[in-house]
């Protein structure tokens, strides 16, 4: 069995008999969103990456389990590739809003440093109502 | 790859970490023979040879790259 897909494509997939190699455009899905994608499947499948050309990463999957189906693998990883893509989007363009809200959170706590108030040995104030008068 | 033949492959280190594909072929030494044939800047060439064994050739050859990459994603992808 052989399926190819169009040339136009930002991701192109071949398959034979018992392996999968895909094209993957390095203009749309990043190095690093790739690298993640095949980390996970590293457990059911075998990977060899290689550069098939400037901006294109040739990825070769090979199931672990002979009577894994090759589509499956091929629409399984396709999505973890846009899955770690769009994480990677996310984290890059709310990165700064995740720095000001730790930032803001621990100059909070720097409250924190400061000695509470009353005297640790009389946490409940018996000496100062003692002093003030009061029962 | 059958037994006692030789597969030759480049590892680009866009992928593979050198010091990843070093510590895989010491891990997978009962199995394979890992040679470094060079090393640029952009990629590790190597030659891998089957010592023999219960598993398959191409088996070991597979899960030797997995390894690899498992350890190469790891060190790039480290924070910091």
């Amino acid at each position: 069995m052989r399926r190819e897909s169009g040339d136009a494509r930002p991701l192109r997939a071949t398959a034979d008999e018992d392996a999968l190699i895909l094209l993957v455009d390095e203009s749309v899905y990043s190095r690093e969103a790739l690298l993640r994608a095949c980390y996970w499947f590293t457990d059911r499948c075998y990977l060899f990456v290689s550069r098939s050309g400037p901006n294109v990463f040739s990825v070769r999957i090979r199931a672990k389990a002979k009577a894994t189906d090759l589509g499956t693998i091929s629409g399984e990883f396709e999505n973890a590739l846009v899955d770690q893509q769009v994480r990677q989007d996310i984290e890059s363009e709310t990165s700064r809003l995740r720095e000001l809200i730790v930032a803001k959170a621990f100059a909070e706590g720097q409250g924190l440093d400061d000695a509470p108030g009353g005297d640790v040995r009389d946490p409940v104030e018996v000496a100062k109502s003692k002093t003030d008068g009061k029962p | 790859m059958s037994s006692g033949s030789t597969a030759r492959l480049s590892l680009s280190h866009d992928v593979y970490e050198p010091s990843a594909v070093r510590e895989a072929a010491e891990a997978y030494s009962d199995h394979l023979n890992v040679q470094i044939l060079s090393s640029s800047s952009a990629e590790t060439e190597i030659v891998v040879r089957h010592l023999g064994g219960d598993l398959l050739p191409e088996q070991v050859l597979d899960e030797f790259l997995n390894h690899v990459l498992d350890l190469s994603v790891r060190r790039k992808l480290r924070p910091g």
